[in-house]
């Protein structure tokens, strides 16, 4: 387990490389002068001129990227042009607000997909196995910010019991804190449950339909062993790769959400840095975004291997 | 001549004990389509009985419904009793007591058959805790005590394992020891040697032999191979487009066959210094299954099976004398 963590961990580095790359771009490849975009339209050619030298835009392009490689390892990304404080400081602050909503509607998302999905696969000729596919083909149709509204409306407008937007943080106690998120958790992650019933009623219908699951069933185990056994540990591989790929479109996602509940995340950050042309701060943010969603990847990777030890010696064999 | 004998008279027919397994009037349906029609055998205690057929004959489907397992749209009807418990028409709920219990099953592909995640040990414990109340420890007492009695003896070392890191002939062997981990006193083997080599396939075959011996197992065996049949079983029943055509002790059987069909299956097996060019064929393949050509039933030649001897029953048409 530990030489195929290591393994795994390794194929990360080329992949880390892309955002890196990317993000270095971003700034050069933009049209005009990048120093003159970073300054803004009242700086002095003086002023241009000292920060092209400062940020070594007058050196070749490979050893401006060296430079820039060894800032992101010493994690000297500059300063907020707007914020007027360093990237490396408002980017964890932001990040925190994001990564709590986002893991919370992760597990919402997985809780409730898991079990409306699998009911609608291995009750799929009842009633309620039918009632959850079609809620699950009604959540993958509403849009995330139409959730958001009907939430507020209904929970807050409505029954008063959470506050309509804004953010408390865990300063002001943990009740009033997780008041102020769970509201936005539930918008971010129903959308998210259809996609997961979605992908688990497929997932298990698939097993289902596996020789060892009659083998199972010749055994006497009882249908819900069986279910619970052998049918869904198998489909959680699939289940597993999309909540990899879900956690990046909740980091992408949470800036509608954030923006209609008035927290101070990521994606707002991200929304206002670049509306400000902050540059400094938006290649912070999209490092930073590539680096959780390669991080979170290594873990499904990692999860795969607890779930289905094969992959482990599909590795080995190789 | 020989008279027609209604379906009665066949079970009246058995001497000594009552039967562990009687079949009486088995038809498969899917909708208006019967796959198994009128299936009627019985398998006396400790015996062993052969279902003998080609592809689409309606041998696995009459074994699937001894066990309950044919698929949802597949209806079972007329009467299968097993140690006097009728099973037709009865829940699952009800069936999953026997089930594993005291109805073992062999499937014909240990690797699709087992799970591929769960270990060896695991898949076999689920199927004791279903019907014991072992302790952890006790269960694995057994897992290795089963592992051993299908002549795998690291037993520990392959409890770990999962099927894919196993060898075909030790999946096999895994296979049955889970279709006989809760003493079952029948075992259903669906074609248990066809997915094997030769040298595999003997194995295999006198591994079920001495469990037999060792367990008093009763043994229905579906197979499409008249050699494992002379080796194994003491009669024989072959089926023929969903029907059974002729029934008989195996010996018998495959000595002085009655029905045109089992003469022209016997005719196809190649013997040693065969000097035959060609291997006579037989023409048609389940006759109302295939071409897409479905006959009603009322359609059909009526036939009933016919008593020519002492354990010798033969599928005529009605109205037809023996020829």
């Amino acid at each position: 387990m530990l030489s195929y963590a290591f393994q795994r961990v390794l194929a990360l580095l080329p992949t880390v490389a892309v955002p890196l790359i990317l993000v270095f771009l971003l700034l050069r490849l933009a049209p005009g002068d990048p120093a003159a975009i970073l300054l803004g339209d009242q700086a002095t050619p003086e002023q241009v001129a000292g920060l092209r030298t400062e940020l070594g835009l007058d050196q070749p392009l490979i050893a401006q990227f060296l430079k820039f490689l060894g800032d992101v390892l010493t994690l000297h990304l500059g300063n907020s042009l707007f914020l007027h404080r360093p990237v490396v400081e408002v980017i964890p602050q932001y990040a925190a607000v994001t990564l709590e909503i986002g893991v919370l509607s992760l597990i919402i998302a997985l809780v409730l997909g898991v079990t409306l999905g699998s009911s609608a696969s291995l009750r799929r000729n009842t009633r309620r196995g039918r009632a959850a596919t079609a809620l699950g083909i009604v959540g993958i149709s509403v849009p995330q910010f139409l959730f958001a509204l009907v939430l507020i409306l209904v929970f807050a407008v409505g029954a008063h019991w959470f506050n309509v937007g804004g953010y408390v943080p865990w300063s002001a106690g943990a009740w009033p804190h997780i008041r102020s998120i769970i509201l936005p958790a539930f918008a971010l992650g129903l959308g998210e449950t259809a996609f997961v019933s979605r992908i688990t009623r497929g997932a298990v219908l698939d097993v289902m339909q596996e020789p060892f699951v009659t083998t199972a069933k010749s055994l006497g185990i009882p249908l819900h062993r069986i279910n619970r056994v052998h049918i869904l540990r198998l489909s959680s591989l699939q289940i597993l790769t999309v909540a990899g790929l879900l956690s990046a479109s909740l980091i992408s996602g949470s800036a509608v959400v954030e923006s209609i509940f008035g927290l101070p995340g990521m994606g707002r950050l991200l929304l206002d840095a670049v509306q400000r042309r902050d540059y400094q701060l938006v290649q912070g943010i999209v490092l930073f975004t590539g680096l959780v969603i390669i991080v979170v990847n290594l873990l499904v990777d990692l999860l795969y291997a607890v779930v289905d030890p094969r992959v482990q010696l599909a590795r080995k064999i190789k | 001549m020989t008279a027609p004998v209604n379906q009665r008279g066949l079970e009246e027919n058995v001497t000594g004990t009552e039967p562990l397994l009687s079949v009486r009037n088995l038809s498969v349906t899917a909708g208006p389509y019967d796959a198994v029609r009128d299936v009627t055998f019985q398998l006396p205690r400790t015996a062993s009985l052969a279902l003998v057929g080609e592809s689409g004959s309606g041998k696995s489907l009459t074994a699937s419904s001894i066990a309950g397992l044919l698929a949802p749209q597949l209806r079972a009807s007329g009467s299968i009793q097993f140690d006097a418990i009728e099973l037709v028409g009865q829940p699952w709920e009800k069936r999953r007591q026997l089930a594993g219990s005291r109805i073992g099953f062999i499937f014909q592909e240990p690797m699709s058959s087992l799970h591929p995640v769960l270990t060896v040990g695991q898949q076999i414990g689920e199927g004791l805790r279903a019907h014991f109340d072992y302790s952890k420890a006790e269960r694995q007492e057994r897992i290795r005590d089963l592992l051993s009695l299908v002549g795998l003896s690291k037993g520990r070392q392959i409890a770990d394992s999962r099927i894919g890191e196993l060898s075909g002939g030790m999946r096999q062997r895994v296979m049955i020891a889970m279709a006989i981990s809760c003493s079952p006193d029948l075992l259903i083997a669906d074609e248990p040697t066809t997915a094997l080599d030769v040298t595999l396939q003997k194995q295999v075959i006198e591994l079920l032999q001495s469990l037999r011996e060792k367990m008093g197992l009763s043994l229905l065996l579906i197979t499409h191979d008249l050699g494992v049949v002379a080796e194994v079983c003491d009669s024989a029943a072959v089926m023929y487009g969903g029907e059974v055509v002729e029934t008989a002790n195996t010996a018998e059987l495959l000595h002085s066959p009655r029905h045109d069909y089992t003469k022209a299956l016997l005719a196809a097996i190649p013997q040693l210094g065969d000097k035959r060019d060609r291997l006579p064929t037989i023409a048609t393949t389940a006759p109302w299954l295939s071409d897409a050509r479905l006959v009603p039933r009322d359609q059909r030649p009526q036939t009933t099976l016919v008593q020519e001897s002492d354990s010798h029953w033969v599928r005529r048409d009605i109205g037809t004398e023996t020829r």
